[in-house]
């Protein structure tokens, strides 16, 4: 075969060739096209491949060039809607005489007509506008997400890789095609590589295949076997290793891998999270009313003066004044944000989305060992089927810890800190079954006193079905029905102390007998008891009783047995009812199912099957559930929860899975984090709220106001300016305090209070709006239109402009349209502190230092804006004394009402949500 | 209409909002009774 096609095929198709000939290829033939070598790939050939090949990373992952970002930012809809209120007010600038003549087109006399009414201003603020929404957005998204990325580095899923002939653990990123890969139990397949040697190794596809029975991969290729995923010694990136070991070399890698050409296909079809659904359905209750208030606003402005290019322009000024342009930022920066509080508290966030499924998360499903214990076994007891102590027992245990190559548990680890024996001068090792979660049991076999011996280690039951015997000091016996319950009793009675308890079993063979399978863990002999005891964790109590308090209920979900979950759940204070078994659940109709997973807390000897079920129920019933793990067992039902917690040590396939990583496995970091999760949703909210209540409002006085008044009620550039400063005021929300209370209790997403918030709410602005048109109206005047006195210092300006048809061109008209700009944007920015917190805004709850400068910043600059060059150009002049007193009663008033209102509602929705009162 | 005299612009807008809250309570008022009744 040529070397050129086999390293370097072009397209998916090729990829899959080039993976079934390199399967079929004579290992060392193999390893040769691919550069490499038993001993693993050279430095040479590891830069070579990464220059060729890139990172082993998928499209999803890969990092978008900047200036694809940046355009991708520009195809918002949002910003579409600003860049076309640009390209409009633009033309407006143009010179009309320039663009008109008698025979021109009719676009361009359009052009010219629009050219004639505008000047540049229009499009600079509409400019100003598109950038801080690309650029502010781009350049604070990119800041934190690059932090979050780093702190996402930390917990990155590592593989063991040959190189140079020494091992070294690697991140999955950097492997190229030829580098030679370890795995064992609990590893993710890195990429789509070949087996070159294996014992018992068996892998899930399920992730590519569906198919659930795990499948048993051999170096050997198989000829009868062509389709790919019917290859026995081809392995595919993203499957997990189930049980057993093997070295592959790594023949495809990134997008050349299947998982790669089927992210291709499915790019973008993530499953929308409660969160984005949430996001989603707020943006559609505003454009609903940008629609009806546009439609609106362009009717009435429009059948009034007849000016219909005007009308045009003032309703895109509205649409863009009700536009939350600065809605995706907010949320992108709010939760990087929170994802960088979080990992202060040793919290990391792999998807930022599950950061609100965390903060309104109200179950906790977690296993027993690590959160409720401290996951630090320590061997109690070795005993004979008759509970005394046998150093045999030890002896032989330590023997099969000793020798096995397999993921080396606690268990394991317990038994070898225990003692200190010299095995490898006793026996030697001849070879090893490892552990699977079917037989729940493992074996070595070691060259011992003149034999080899099978010692096999694992569950009691599991133990029990595969011994015919059992041992009392020296002596050997069968194992009669009537003596199996009393052998069991003494494990019984050993658990319903809380002890963990594996029984230990050995049958000799004969030294002819070199290589063992499963088919030999039968007719055992049974040695005794190993106990173990993992002592609660001295937190563990005070972290139930507060997740409780914080309105999150745990459930234990273990695959232990239920004598030792009880002892465990009794000694740190858990309340349960009873512990239900797996078998006990199996046994349900899908009902009374429901109602267990609902009544009780406790649940044990539970397969992975049914922890899945357990989350889904729950799930289906409509909690927010999240669940804690972090075993190979633990991954399904970390898929299916809202939520997957696992913690830095876990097994790479349950970190994988995991939306949430602790770096310490504790229920109090955990619910640091819930707390941390719910004060990022609530700064969310807070923008929400304040979007939805003040565009709300705005609708009334718009409206209102294009009907009442001769002239436009707020200039478009005006509009857009008042729409800029609010936004720029906005950009502090991220780093603002949360009231404690908000942090209480679950906080879920939910669109109807929005909607009875707004309606409640919203209108109080507009009161205030009616209220200065009245002062401007009546007390200043601007009734008289033509009639109302210039000051001297504007005369020439306002003759300048002067159209007598065009009651847009009078003083009146410029007074009016400043006071409201000025009262509107003071409130809607002083009214970010009262509906940010529940409780008597600066005396009770205080902003932070950022959005209290921010706001402060704004209202001053909005403030002194018709007193400064600018204002001219803004269409405004400066507002009489008279004015300023009237304003700051206003701001007063309208504090207290917005206030008084928000009480009430709170005092009779926030009381309904909490007995979860109807959701419409 | 497009020289709203006097006080329109206050009369009109100010029974506006009167109505829409008495409105918004009255219909909370009738939800909250439903919520009460027995189903």
């Amino acid at each position: 075969m040529d070397k050129r096609s086999l390293t370097r095929p072009s397209s998916s198709s090729e990829h899959e060739k080039h993976l079934r000939e390199s399967c079929f290829l004579p290992e060392e033939e193999l390893l040769s096209h691919l550069e490499s070598s038993r001993d693993g790939l050279g430095d040479e050939a590891v830069d070579e491949g990464k220059r060729r090949y890139g990172p082993n990373i998928l499209m999803s992952e890969r990092k978008k060039s900047v200036i694809a970002e940046i355009g991708e930012r520009f195809l918002n809809p949002l910003v579409i809607q600003l860049l076309v209120i640009l390209v409009v007010s633009y033309f407006m600038n143009l010179d009309a005489s320039a663009l008109a003549s008698k025979d021109s087109g009719l676009l361009l006399r359009i052009l010219a007509y629009l050219a004639s009414c505008g000047d540049f201003i229009t499009p600079s603020v509409v400019g100003g506008m598109i950038l801080i929404s690309v650029f502010l957005g781009y350049f604070q998204e990119k800041r934190s997400s690059r932090a979050a990325d780093q702190l996402r580095k930390l917990v990155q899923a590592t593989t063991i890789v040959l190189r140079n002939g020494k091992e070294e653990e690697l991140r999955m990123s950097e492997l190229v095609p030829g580098d030679i890969v370890i795995l064992a139990a609990g590893s993710i397949i890195p990429a789509d590589l070949r087996v070159l040697a294996a014992k018992d190794f068996f892998v899930s596809q399920s992730a590519l295949t569906g198919e659930s029975m795990p499948v048993e991969k051999y170096p050997q290729p198989d000829p009868s076997k062509t389709e790919v995923f019917d290859l026995l010694n081809a392995c595919f990136q993203g499957s997990t290793v189930v049980s057993g070991a093997a070295k592959g070399v790594v023949i495809n890698t990134g997008m050349r891998t299947f998982l790669g050409s089927i992210s291709l296909g499915l790019a973008g079809a993530n499953e929308a999270t409660d969160f984005d659904t949430g996001v989603k359905k707020f943006v559609f209750l505003m454009i609903r009313f940008m629609v009806i208030m546009v439609s609106l606003c362009f009717f009435i402005v429009g059948l009034k003066d007849h000016n219909w290019l005007n009308a045009i322009l003032f309703g895109l000024s509205v649409a863009v004044g009700l536009t939350p342009e600065m809605l995706p930022m907010i949320v992108t920066v709010c939760l990087s944000k929170g994802a960088m509080f979080m990992s202060r508290k040793k919290v990391i966030v792999k998807k930022l989305k599950s950061i609100q499924n965390l903060g309104a998360m109200n179950i906790l499903c977690t296993d027993k060992t690590g959160t409720l214990t401290q996951d630090r076994v320590v061997l109690e007891k070795h005993v004979d089927v008759t509970n005394r102590h046998s150093d045999d027992v030890l002896r032989y245990a330590y023997m099969n810890s000793y020798y096995q190559t397999g993921l080396r548990n606690l268990l394991d680890l317990s038994i070898l800190s225990h003692d200190d024996l010299d095995v490898e001068r006793t026996c030697k090792k001849i070879d090893e079954i490892p552990f699977d979660f079917q037989r729940k049991r493992m074996s070595v076999v070691i060259d011992y006193e003149e034999n080899h011996v099978l010692i096999c280690k694992g569950s009691v039951e599991a133990i029990f079905s595969a011994c015919d015997r059992y041992q009392i000091d020296d002596d050997v016996l069968p194992m009669i029905e009537v003596i199996k319950n009393d052998i069991m009793e003494e494990y019984i009675r050993l658990s319903s102390q809380g002890y963990r308890v594996l029984a230990i079993a050995y049958r000799e063979f004969s030294k002819e007998q070199k290589s063992f399978t499963v088919q030999d863990e039968t007719g055992l002999v049974l040695l005794g008891y190993l106990a173990f005891f993992d002592p609660p964790k001295d937190s563990a109590e005070k972290a139930i009783s507060s997740l409780r308090e914080h309105g999150v209920r745990v459930k234990v979900l273990t695959g232990d047995n239920e004598l030792v979950t009880a002892k465990v759940c009794r000694d740190v204070g858990f309340e349960f009812d009873k512990v239900v078994t797996g078998k006990e659940l199996a046994a349900l109709s899908p009902e009374e199912f429901a109602k267990a997973i609902t009544a009780y807390d406790a649940f044990a000897h539970l397969t992975p099957d049914q922890k899945e079920a357990i989350i889904k129920g729950l799930r289906a019933l409509g909690n927010v559930v999240g669940f804690m793990g972090d075993g190979i067992n633990d991954a399904a039902a970390m898929k299916a929860a809202d939520v997957g917690v696992s913690v830095d040590t876990a097994v790479d396939v349950a970190k994988e899975s995991a939306d949430i990583i602790l770096l310490e496995k504790n229920l109090l970091v955990l619910e640091a984090g819930i707390i941390e999760g719910r004060r990022t949703f609530n700064n969310i909210i807070k923008y929400i709220k304040m979007g939805a209540s003040s565009n709300f409002g705005n609708m009334f006085s718009v409206v209102g106001a294009s009907w009442f008044f001769p002239f436009l009620p707020m200039q478009p550039v005006q509009i857009l300016l008042n729409n800029l400063l609010y936004d720029f005021s906005q950009t502090a929300i991220p780093l603002d305090n949360v009231d404690p209370e908000f942090a209480a209790k679950p906080q879920s997403w939910d669109i109807s209070f929005i909607r009875r918030f707004m309606l409640w709410v919203g209108p109080i602005s507009s009161i205030f709006d009616y209220a200065t048109f009245g002062l401007m109206w009546i007390l200043l005047k601007c009734r008289l239109l033509f009639s109302l006195k210039v000051p001297d210092s504007l005369a020439a300006y306002f003759q300048s402009i002067y159209k007598a048809d065009d009651p847009n061109t009078s003083y009146a008209a410029h007074l009016f349209n400043t006071a409201w700009f000025v009262e509107s944007l003071l409130t809607q920015t002083l009214i970010v502190h009262i509906i940010r917190t529940n409780k008597i805004p600066f005396f009770q709850s205080r902003a932070s230092l950022a959005l209290t400068s921010a706001t402060l910043i704004i209202m001053v600059v909005g403030g002194t804006l018709p007193y400064t060059p600018f204002a001219q150009a803004l269409g405004m002049v400066p507002l009489p004394a008279i004015f300023w007193p009237f304003c700051i009663g206003y701001l007063v008033l309208y504090s207290f009402l917005t206030h008084g209102v928000k009480t009430y509602f709170n005092r009779r929705f926030e009381a309904e949500l909490a007995e979860g009162g109807d959701h419409e | 209409m497009n020289n709203a005299g006097g006080f329109t612009i206050l009369i009109v807008p100010g029974i506006g909002f009167v109505l829409y809250y008495a409105l918004l309570l009255t219909l909370d008022a009738i939800r909250r009774k439903r919520r009460k009744a027995p189903r």
